[in-house]
């Protein structure tokens, strides 16, 4: 069965094509021009057999902010929610990630990075209700979080409690972006949410460890200006 | 502040005693210097008593004091003793001084003491005047600023008072809505707009309706009235010039105080406006200069594949529409620098600074640019433990972007770019480093200039694929200039050797933050 999408967003030409490129790609999708319409919908669908899988949400609404329809949307489901925004504000970005969007992509973008955030956000489908993933490999790299346990080409890596702590809280999201305020509050706690170059500290040394060229990472990377991601499993 | 708290200038009922004590100690003084000194110099003794007493003594006390110590002088010391009599002439001579010198005395003492008193009132004036000017300042609101005079003028005058404010912000003849505090009736109210509109007090002691048992005081800015005052009378104290001169003064501060709010806002403004009109222009001459070669191109490829679409091949469509692709990325590019510049030029200060690695930045533009140029061999040099700068990221990936950018399209697909990171004493210098054709001399300090071109003739004119790629620098650099200077760094250009540009920024060193480490 067809993944359910449902496309919000208020521009009729990128609602279209947005629609035709997702409906090539074998999604089932449905569009909403408005937020109040947007509301219907889900109230619709998301008890029927046939509930809604993700949501790509943009952000200015004709009847409304976007972000109002994201806090209403995690209060009541589990539901997957991609961001598209043509506000090039990190300050809000940032935002949404810490209001429980999964992603966020800025307008313009390629319908190619569109997928590849959308199979992200569907793997990580209902991780509130099921274990988040603990175990990670990439190529030469393993790395199990239960076991306390990261291997590098075969050899285990030594990491101090504080740098497992922040490659743990990575690994569980791999794919998605963690915001610096997420990583900060989880790792050191809530005080050092203005800390942010401990981060930057610990992430030096965490790529001097696993990367192979840590100003080029392939695994730890870098979201300017948001946070950071663990790079996807291929 | 000598007159201010007055210590002994003014007599007070608790300093009397000491006038008393001053005459007592004179007295007794003479009692025991009797036969010692000779009358003349006894006679010193009292006039030192008496000018002594005289600082505390009121002028009358000290005047009727005098002429009983004369007296009794005369009685007890002058021979014949015990009689008024006065044999010589000089001892009589020496009693018109006594009581010449001690009048002088209290007269030049109540003298002084007049003086410092209107002296200590004027202080108490302009301290008064001072903490109203404060209380203006304070709040910003017309009806408190109103209400406030409105009871400073009442506490002065102990009397009742009314105002009249108009809306400052109005025309200079036409005043826009005003309102009343103290709640004046028809006839004081045709009085306090007399008195705004002609700019002229009205009332006793004006000149001007001398009948009236009311006084009317304009508030007064520099060019204008802003409303007016009447106070009642209840006595005849601002007859004085002086009394409603400064009556005036306190209604002044107040329209003055409103003039000024008024000047402050409209700089304000005009301020915002100039940097609406600056983003304007720049937005405007970047549209007319850069967006029309990419736009005619877009239009000429999406217009094709729509109207010729059945007669072309699949390799052609996908050529069209990768040529569609790679302007609406160049606009894309343009309009980010473009806007960026116009937010940088309008407000430098809304920059969002934090703690950064030069090496994650250089690596986030690093792979954006890998994945559109996969093809340009990019060699990078970081040392380790680079220092965190103290910048905002995302404008700092812009400028890195573009450097890197306009370091691709100026140099040969066959050639490679260097990106090198150094550090000296005070500076973390980066580098971009091309092997194209260079830039000359005079054009190092233009091109950071917006809307400046090297290649500004034959760009147009010339659509070769090697110059096609060169548009549109125009604005790349000079946001890299207003990125660099948000953020005190300096951005030059050097030459590669041996043909080739070198694009440096050098961010000045920062304290380290403090780390607390746990492991």
């Amino acid at each position: 069965m067809a993944l359910q999408v449902l496309l919000v967003e208020d521009d009729r030409e990128l609602r279209r094509t947005l629609r035709d490129a997702l409906t090539v790609e074998g999604y089932e999708v449905q569009v909403s021009g408005t937020a109040a319409d947007a509301h219907a919908v889900l109230r619709h669908t998301m008890d029927s057999s046939m509930p809604m899988d993700l949501l790509i949400l943009d952000l200015g609404l004709p009847d409304g902010d976007g972000a109002d329809l994201l806090h209403s949307v995690r209060l009541k489901y589990k539901l997957p929610v991609l961001i598209i925004s043509a506000r090039h504000d990190e300050d809000n970005k940032v935002h949404l990630l810490d209001a429980g969007a999964d992603d966020y992509l800025v307008k313009p973008f390629s319908i190619n990075e569109l997928l590849a955030r959308m199979r992200v956000s569907l793997r990580h489908r209902g991780t509130t209700v099921q274990a988040a993933q603990t175990v990670y490999q990439m190529e030469l790299l393993q790395i199990d979080l239960a076991k306390h346990e990261v291997n590098k080409n075969g050899k285990p890596i030594h990491l101090t409690p504080t740098e497992f702590k922040l490659l743990a809280r990575l690994v569980r999201q791999a794919g998605r972006v963690v915001t610096h305020r997420q990583l900060l509050v989880d790792v050191w706690g809530a005080e050092f949410v203005n800390h942010t170059h401990y981060l930057r500290l610990y992430m030096a040394q965490l790529r001097a460890k696993l990367e192979d060229n840590p100003t080029e990472p392939k695994l730890l990377l870098t979201e300017p200006g948001v946070g950071y991601r663990m790079a996807e499993i291929i | 502040m000598l007159f201010h708290s007055p210590i002994y200038l003014i007599p007070t009922r608790a300093k009397r005693w000491l006038g008393l004590a001053s005459w007592s100690f004179a007295w007794l003084l003479l009692w025991f210097c009797d036969g010692v000194l000779n009358l003349g110099n006894l006679a010193l003794l009292l006039v030192l008593g008496s000018a002594m007493a005289g600082i505390w003594l009121s002028p009358t006390a000290s005047l009727l004091a005098c002429v009983c110590s004369v007296l009794m002088f005369n009685w007890l010391f002058v021979p014949p003793r015990f009689t008024f009599n006065v044999d010589l002439n000089q001892d009589l001579l020496l009693l018109v001084t006594m009581l010449g010198v001690s009048a002088m005395v209290s007269y030049s003492m109540s003298r002084l003491r007049s003086a410092a008193q209107l002296e200590n009132e004027h202080a108490a004036d302009s301290e008064k005047m001072r903490i109203l000017g404060e209380q203006f300042r304070d709040v910003t609101q017309a009806e408190l600023r109103g209400e406030l005079l409105r009871t400073a003028l009442q506490q002065h005058m102990q009397s009742n008072c009314m105002l009249l404010l108009a809306d400052g912000f109005a025309t200079p003849d036409m005043h826009g809505e005003a309102f009343y505090l103290g709640q004046p009736d028809k006839q004081f109210k045709e009085g306090l707009h007399s008195c705004m509109n002609t700019l002229a007090a009205l009332g006793p002691g004006t000149g001007r309706f001398e009948n009236q048992r009311t006084l009317f005081l304009p508030i007064r800015g520099r060019t204008k009235a802003f409303g007016a005052v009447a106070i009642q009378e209840r006595q005849l104290a601002y007859r004085s010039q002086a009394k409603r001169a400064y009556l005036q003064q306190m209604c002044d501060l107040l329209g003055l105080e409103i003039e000024r709010d008024h000047t402050l806002k409209q700089a304000r403004l005009s301020k915002e406006e100039a940097q609406n009109q600056s983003i304007r222009n720049t937005l405007l001459t970047s549209i007319s200069h850069d967006y029309r070669t990419p736009l005619a191109n877009l239009i000429g490829a999406a217009s094709v594949i729509h109207s010729q679409n059945t007669r072309l091949n699949t390799e052609q469509v996908t050529e069209l529409a990768h040529t569609v692709l790679l302007e609406a990325q160049h606009l894309n590019r343009m309009t980010s620098n473009t806007l960026q510049l116009a937010r940088l030029d309008a407000a430098p200060w809304k920059v969002h600074k934090d703690w950064e690695s030069l090496q994650e930045i250089i690596g986030s533009v690093l792979s954006k640019t890998r994945m559109r140029y996969p093809a340009k061999e990019i060699h990078v040099s970081l040392p380790d433990a680079l220092p965190l700068v103290f910048c905002d990221a995302m404008l700092l990936v812009q400028l890195f972007d573009n450097l890197m950018e306009n370091a691709i399209k100026y140099s040969n697909d066959s050639t490679h770019i260097d990106i090198q990171v150094s550090m000296n004493a005070t500076e973390l210098q980066a580098r971009v480093i091309d092997r194209g054709c260079g830039i000359p001399d005079p054009w190092k300090e233009k091109v950071f200039q917006a809307f400046e071109r090297m290649h500004n003739n034959d760009a147009q004119a010339d659509a070769s694929d090697d110059k096609q790629l060169r548009r549109g620098v125009g604005v790349g650099l000079a946001v890299c200039k207003a990125i660099a200077n948000v953020h005190h760094a300096r951005i030059w250009i050097e030459d590669t050797q041996p043909t080739g540009a070198t694009l440096c920024v050098a961010f000045p060193l920062e304290k380290q933050p403090m780390l607390h480490t746990q492991d």
